[in-house]
């Protein structure tokens, strides 16, 4: 449907909370002999039932050369397998009113499927064929990165993505897998053998959690469960685990990417931000969302300079960053960063008060309660990042446990406008000047991304 | 500019209109006490100035998803004020009578964070999420702002900026871009359609208030809108609760249907090529779609499903899947629209010389259902994922409103949703091949070849 959605942006890329809940859930745990981990989660009154793989494999195991290919394995296990072809396994998910999803981020992949009861056993056969036995066909392994080549063409990538490229680039260098991009010759060489591997070394029983959320009927799923999960072993082993290092911020650093032909600048802040299970980050979840709103009162509502702007940070991809992005006007470049500055110094100076607290609360509690589907569920109960469901049942509390003087002290660690990175992409003529004023200003050539190691 | 402040008092708008209000004041419709839209009740009752609320009682987690629809879009713009309808959906935010100040402010100060607006074609939808005890909040809001909203030059002109920073933020992106290039050769000059959501750059910037409030003194009435409840509620307390907050908003003048649309089966599109600034080939097939709701709207729906868009259609099993000549087909404007309209249908190809054949292939594709029709077993697949996925999008309030709000926008009558699957099932293959004749003939498809210009 074609609309133009209005301001909220902001919650666009504000993802951490926006699917969170945390109700009460009946749920029950088994492990199958091979080690996989299985979830099963009561949900709902609609007959139907979300099936699950969280895989522990994301850019984060990418090794030089194969930036992207993560992603590519995600994806190339909806080509088809030993017992459907695409052709055929696309027409039975037409059939059932579904799709086979795969996603790829940083730190995990998932594959998913949510079905009608009364499809149930066509659908649990689908999912587990697809995870267990895919073929990796060469031809649609090659269009797929053809495609993908074609696409992400980076002499024509847009001044969101350059930034966003050029950022990571940036902030965590080629020696980190999330600063190393992918590239077209870079990408062309990734086969669907290379793929295989991948897949071989990282989806395995040990390293993956099968999750169901529903309306189950749990007797099936345990007995389908053991039926097509029961004998998957590990062809490597299963050790993928990786430790990445933290990026470092020293004052007030800025890149720049030009783009000829781009009728905005793009401005991405990036700054230090708490890892997984870190003892901050309920206290830096509460900040996000009240200096989201400042960011967005101030820069958008009261000057008029950018359509979004938004503080973008996701606890479960553990990259201990925090990013700010926005775009705006050429002109308006150097009176953004400025005005950015303003309300980073701002919160960091007098912090929250009660009232923001208090809201900041009632905000992230509706969220997490809010969540209405059991994709949503399975997302907040995250099995893979989140072992202990009963503990991440009890979030709530620690959001009560809050104090004004605890998060002022957290926006203190992490909300200084003296240590950032900011990238800029745009077009070097319209912004010569003010780009001028910038101290140290590093400038990047168009192919810098275009490295391995 | 001084501060101007347009303070709207609809209650002295159209006077004329009170004497038809006195005489329907405590007439109020209970149209119906029918069970069973998605398997939970939707009850009906319409305001005696003409806001209809539906509800769907819904049991769940205890939040609401509360809807205002009004009947305006950028359809209903004219030269001088193409994007008036979305750069309005901006000022609705902006604050009113009761609530002077930002209403997003007040949202967050109330906890609420899943609240927003868009704007169509055909219509202007606000919407939110909340607990049950907001319910209040929320409709004093929306009444406030449907009666009451204030207008200011200088409100309005940092706004303009920001809608004009988004206008530019498509502009940075290859295929936004093309589309807004491409949409300027579709439509004849008078149809409702001729102009984009977004509108034009020009106008945007130099929106007034004057033109604002005029805007909303035609537009933003109850008898021009209707309101979709859905959640843990219980309907009788939704009612009061709208009769408490919207009963008192006056009625207006009603919007009329337009007439004299251009024939878009006659009408030809200005220009057949053009550049694009990406490495990518682009064959746009432009096709005449009927109005929502029209007799021949349920063929052409399984038919268009059948033939390009959904993930196993004949064109992507053939192009794209077998002989991997395309990248992909994806449609652009596919919506239910109130009027005559285009769909396009863009196949993505690497560009090459020997593309013309994916053309020829497409074109031997069409012929043939033209010629045959499809099997009787697509049409029967196309019901059964109908069926399968109204029954998988059931969990949230929001698609369960969506589809309430699709079918009283269309068909005056929410519980049409559920006849939506008897109808389809009513579709035979000969009528598939009559609607196909008349839509996808060689003189109705038309073609724009998008090229690479660097």
């Amino acid at each position: 449907m074609k609309t133009v959605k209005y301001f909220f942006a902001i919650l666009l890329i504000s993802l951490t909370f926006s699917t969170l809940k945390s109700q009460t859930i009946k749920y029950e745990e088994f492990k199958l002999k091979n080690g996989l981990q299985v979830l099963l989660i009561d949900y709902g009154n609609v007959e139907a039932t979300y099936m699950e793989i969280l895989v522990n494999a994301g850019t984060k195991n990418e090794t030089p050369g194969l930036q992207g290919i993560s992603s590519f394995t995600a994806s190339a296990l909806l080509y088809g397998n030993k017992k459907y072809d695409k052709i055929k396994q696309t027409d039975l998910l037409y059939s059932l009113g579904t799709n086979l999803n795969a996603n790829s981020g940083i730190n995990s992949s998932s594959i998913s499927l949510l079905v009608a009861n009364k499809n149930f056993e066509t659908g649990i056969d689908i999912f587990s064929n697809a995870i267990r036995y895919p073929s990796f066909p060469v031809e649609d392994v090659k269009q797929e990165i053809s495609q993908f080549v074609q696409y992400n063409n980076p002499k024509k990538l847009d001044i969101t993505d350059l930034a966003t490229k050029f950022s990571n680039l940036f902030v965590f260098g080629t020696s980190n897998p999330l600063g190393r991009n992918s590239y077209p010759t870079q990408i062309m060489k990734i086969s669907a053998k290379e793929i295989k591997e991948f897949y071989d070394f990282n989806y395995t029983p040990k390293n993956t959690r099968l999750v169901f959320c529903g309306k189950l009927d749990k007797v099936k799923i345990k007995t389908l469960v053991e039926f097509y999960f029961g004998d998957w072993v590990s062809v490597y082993g299963e050790n993928n685990q990786v430790n990445l290092e933290s990026p470092s911020f020293k004052g007030r650093e800025f890149g720049f990417v030009n783009r000829d032909d781009a009728t905005q600048v793009c401005l991405n802040w990036t700054k230090k931000a708490p890892g997984f299970g870190d003892k901050d980050m309920m206290a830096f979840l509460i900040a996000q969302n009240v200096f989201n709103n400042k960011l967005f009162e101030e820069v958008r509502e009261k000057l008029g300079k950018t359509y979004g702007i938004g503080m973008a940070f996701n606890e479960l991809q553990n990259k201990k960053i925090f990013t700010i992005g926005t775009q705006t006007r050429s002109a308006e470049m150097y009176s953004t960063i400025l005005a950015v500055d303003k309300v980073l110094n701002d919160f960091y100076t007098t912090g929250i008060t009660e009232k923001e607290l208090k809201n900041s609360c009632l905000k992230l509690r509706n969220n997490y309660l809010s969540i209405s589907s059991p994709d949503g569920i399975c997302n907040y109960y995250n099995y893979l990042c989140y072992p202990d469901i009963a503990k991440r049942m009890n979030l709530l509390n620690e959001l009560n446990s809050q104090t004004v003087e605890g998060i002022n002290k957290v926006i203190k660690k992490y909300f200084s406008s003296e240590n950032y990175k900011l990238m800029i992409a745009g077009n070097e003529k319209d912004l010569a000047e003010q780009l001028n004023k910038l101290k140290g200003l590093r400038k990047f050539e168009p192919n810098a991304i275009e490295v391995d190691q | 500019m001084k501060n101007l402040k347009l303070k709207v008092q609809k209650n002295l708008r159209n006077v004329s209109i009170n004497y038809l209000s006195l005489v329907l004041v405590g007439i109020l419709f209970l149209l119906s006490n029918q069970a069973k839209a998605f398997e939970y009740p939707v009850k009906i009752k319409v305001l005696s100035n003409g806001l209809k609320v539906i509800v769907c009682e819904k049991p769940g987690n205890g939040f609401v998803q509360s809807e205002i629809w009004y009947r305006v879009g950028s359809k209903d713009e004219t030269p001088g004020n193409r994007g008036l309808a979305h750069m309005f959906e901006h000022m609705m935010f902006k604050g009113s009578k009761k609530y002077p100040t930002s209403l997003i402010d007040k949202m967050q100060d109330i906890g609420i964070s899943n609240f927003n607006a868009y704007t169509s074609y055909d219509r202007t939808v606000y919407y939110e999420y909340a607990p049950l005890n907001y319910l209040d909040t929320v409709f004093s809001i929306e009444a406030d702002r449907m009666e009451n909203l204030m207008i200011s030059q200088e409100m309005l002109n940092t706004e303009r900026q920001v809608v004009a920073e988004e206008y530019s933020n498509g502009r940075n992106n290859w295929y936004q871009k093309m589309n807004d290039d491409r949409y300027k050769f579709l439509y004849p000059e008078g149809h409702p359609y001729e102009v984009d959501v977004i509108g034009e750059f020009n106008d945007i910037v130099n929106f007034t208030a004057a033109q604002c409030q005029k805007f909303y003194d035609n537009f933003y009435s109850p008898n021009n809108a209707f309101m979709i409840v859905v959640g843990d509620v219980q309907s009788d307390k939704i009612f009061e609760l709208a009769e408490k907050y919207f009963g008192p908003i006056k009625k207006q003048l009603d919007i009329k249907p337009k007439t004299n649309i251009p024939d878009l089966l006659t009408s030809k599109v200005k220009q057949n090529e053009m550049g694009i600034d990406f490495p990518i080939q682009i064959y746009s097939f432009i096709i005449p779609c009927p109005a929502a709701g029209s007799e021949e709207s349920k063929a052409f729906e399984i038919l268009i499903s059948s033939l390009f868009t959904s993930q196993n259609s004949i064109l992507n099993e053939r192009i794209v899947n077998k002989e991997r000549l395309a990248y992909g087909i994806n449609s652009a404007g596919a919506e239910q629209m109130s009027y005559t309209n285009y769909m396009v249908m863009d196949v993505f190809m690497s560009p090459m010389p020997g593309n013309i054949k994916v053309k020829k292939e497409i074109r031997d594709e069409i012929n043939k259902v033209i010629a045959n029709g499809i099997d009787q077993s697509k049409i029967d697949q196309y019901v059964r994922a109908i069926e399968s996925g109204n029954l998988l999008n059931s969990y949230e309030p929001n698609s369960v409103a969506y589809r309430l709000g699709v079918a009283e926008f269309f068909f005056h009558d929410p519980l049409e949703a559920d006849k939506d699957i008897e109808g389809y099932k009513k579709v035979s293959p000969e009528e598939i091949k009559v609607v196909a004749a008349k839509y996808l003939s060689e003189e109705q498809i038309q073609f724009i070849n998008i090229k690479p210009s660097f």
